[in-house]
């Protein structure tokens, strides 16, 4: 029953960051913060389990590409594959302090969005333009606004007496 | 043993109480009209005490009737303070609804000067990535929106539909990098493509190197994209930069402010019949 409340938490985690992400953008187009990127993450080093990144970025990029004009898998395919990144960062760095998960949370997120450039260049055909400066942006707004997040994702998923 | 001697000396002082009433009692039987003199200066002795007692009785019992005046008049004011708020907000919402309305008046003005198959929707959602320039309509299939349908509001075209799902719909605004709009200058008449760029700007490619593009000139849908019905508005000329070989690059100002859409009007796919 505890497991089963605990999953269908981390469900809730995952759906909630997509539509709250949907709310935020409504009323602040040029927000650019990537919560369900945050959640991914979160998962990826609380759960310590191939499986739940796996299966977190396949929700969160599924949702978010249905919401979106873009193509579906593109944000799936990001987000599994920088959950892996920082799965396999985890195994060797513990990833437990404040610093190292800011650190996690800023490179994951300059990752993220230069694999999602590279695969809009090699799978769509666009001429992308790099922009430094919004990503770099973007790393450290994701970064800066992960640690709480992570802090509250914790006690959401989690007993009290964990 | 201490309870026991407590009580002890509770029953003595008792006992002399009573004595002490019953000598009064009994000295009061001799009494004429005058105030005994014993009385009297107990009374002047007990007098100040009493008053200031008393004094400080009623300042007791002022203040804590201030006090509770002032609790109530706290919780008046707090009831109050509420209240106001409620009529401010109630006050809001009216001020939102009257600008509602009327925007959606323009958007029926709108609907009916273009004389096309329309439904207004409302945004209800933003883009669920930082990458793409996208709103989510409370309009689906069900309302006959369906994929390619143009929307535009009071200031200009905004975008077009590209996902659907019966209740819901995906709009790709036009500042999209993505997005694409065959355009046509209202001067020059020089056409080209409307490309995004990922901000509320956008730009015209393929504008040949001969066109005289003026600052500030209207950009209008050609209608050659098959999406867009010709003659909308879309921007106005910012600038104009050379670019490879033949043709200039035209930047352009939207004329709808697509980062603050609040409703549009979606025109329908008119029927082959």
């Amino acid at each position: 029953m505890g497991n089963f409340l605990r999953s269908a938490a981390v469900l809730i985690i995952i759906v909630s960051t997509v539509v709250l992400q949907v709310l935020l953008t409504r009323y602040f187009p040029r927000l650019l913060l990537d919560l369900p990127l945050v959640a991914v993450l979160y998962l990826t080093m609380a759960k310590e389990s191939l499986l739940w990144t796996i299966m977190s970025g396949t929700v969160v990029g599924f949702l978010q590409d249905s919401l979106s004009p873009g193509p579906a898998g593109l944000n799936g395919f990001t987000k599994i594959a920088i959950g892996c990144l920082a799965y396999m960062t985890n195994t060797i760095i513990a990833v437990d302090r404040v610093a190292t998960r800011w650190g996690l949370l800023f490179v994951s997120s300059l990752l993220a969005a230069l694999l999602f450039l590279l695969l809009r260049v090699l799978f769509l055909n666009r001429n992308e333009s790099l922009d430094g400066e919004r990503i770099l942006l973007s790393g450290l707004i994701n970064a800066c606004a992960g640690l709480p997040l992570f802090y509250i994702f914790d006690k959401i998923s989690r007993p009290a007496n964990e | 043993m201490k309870q026991l001697f407590k009580t002890r000396v509770e029953w003595i002082l008792l006992l002399v109480a009573l004595i002490g009433h019953l000598v009064l009692l009994s000295t009061r039987m001799n009494e004429s009209g005058q105030t005994p003199l014993l009385r009297a200066w107990t009374m002047d002795v007990a007098y100040p005490f009493l008053s200031q007692a008393v004094g400080s009785v009623t300042s007791v019992s002022n203040l804590w009737r201030n006090y509770i005046d002032l609790r109530r008049s706290r919780e008046e004011n707090g009831a109050l303070k509420s209240q106001i708020e409620e009529y401010r907000r109630t006050i809001t919402s009216y001020e939102e609804k009257i600008k509602e309305i009327g925007r959606l008046e323009v958007l029926s003005e709108l609907d009916t000067s273009l004389s096309l198959p329309s439904v207004k929707a409302r945004v209800i959602g933003g883009d669920p990535t930082q990458w793409y320039q996208s709103r989510i309509l409370d309009k689906g299939a069900g309302d006959g929106i369906a994929r390619d349908c143009p929307a535009i509001n009071a200031d200009g075209v905004v975008g077009r539909i590209v996902q659907v799902s019966r209740n819901t719909s995906v709009l790709q605004l036009i500042t999209d990098v993505d997005s694409g709009v065959g355009v046509l200058l209202e001067n020059s008449r020089a056409q080209g493509v409307l490309k995004g760029e990922g901000r509320h700007e956008a730009f015209i490619e393929y504008v040949g190197s001969s066109e005289k593009v003026v600052i500030g000139e209207k950009v209008l849908t050609s209608g050659l994209d098959q999406i867009y019905p010709k003659g909308l508005l879309v921007g106005y000329v910012l600038a104009t930069k050379p670019a490879k070989q033949v043709f200039q690059k035209v930047d352009v100002t939207i004329s709808a402010n697509v980062l603050k859409l609040e409703e549009v009007l979606i025109l329908k796919k008119e029927s082959p019949s």
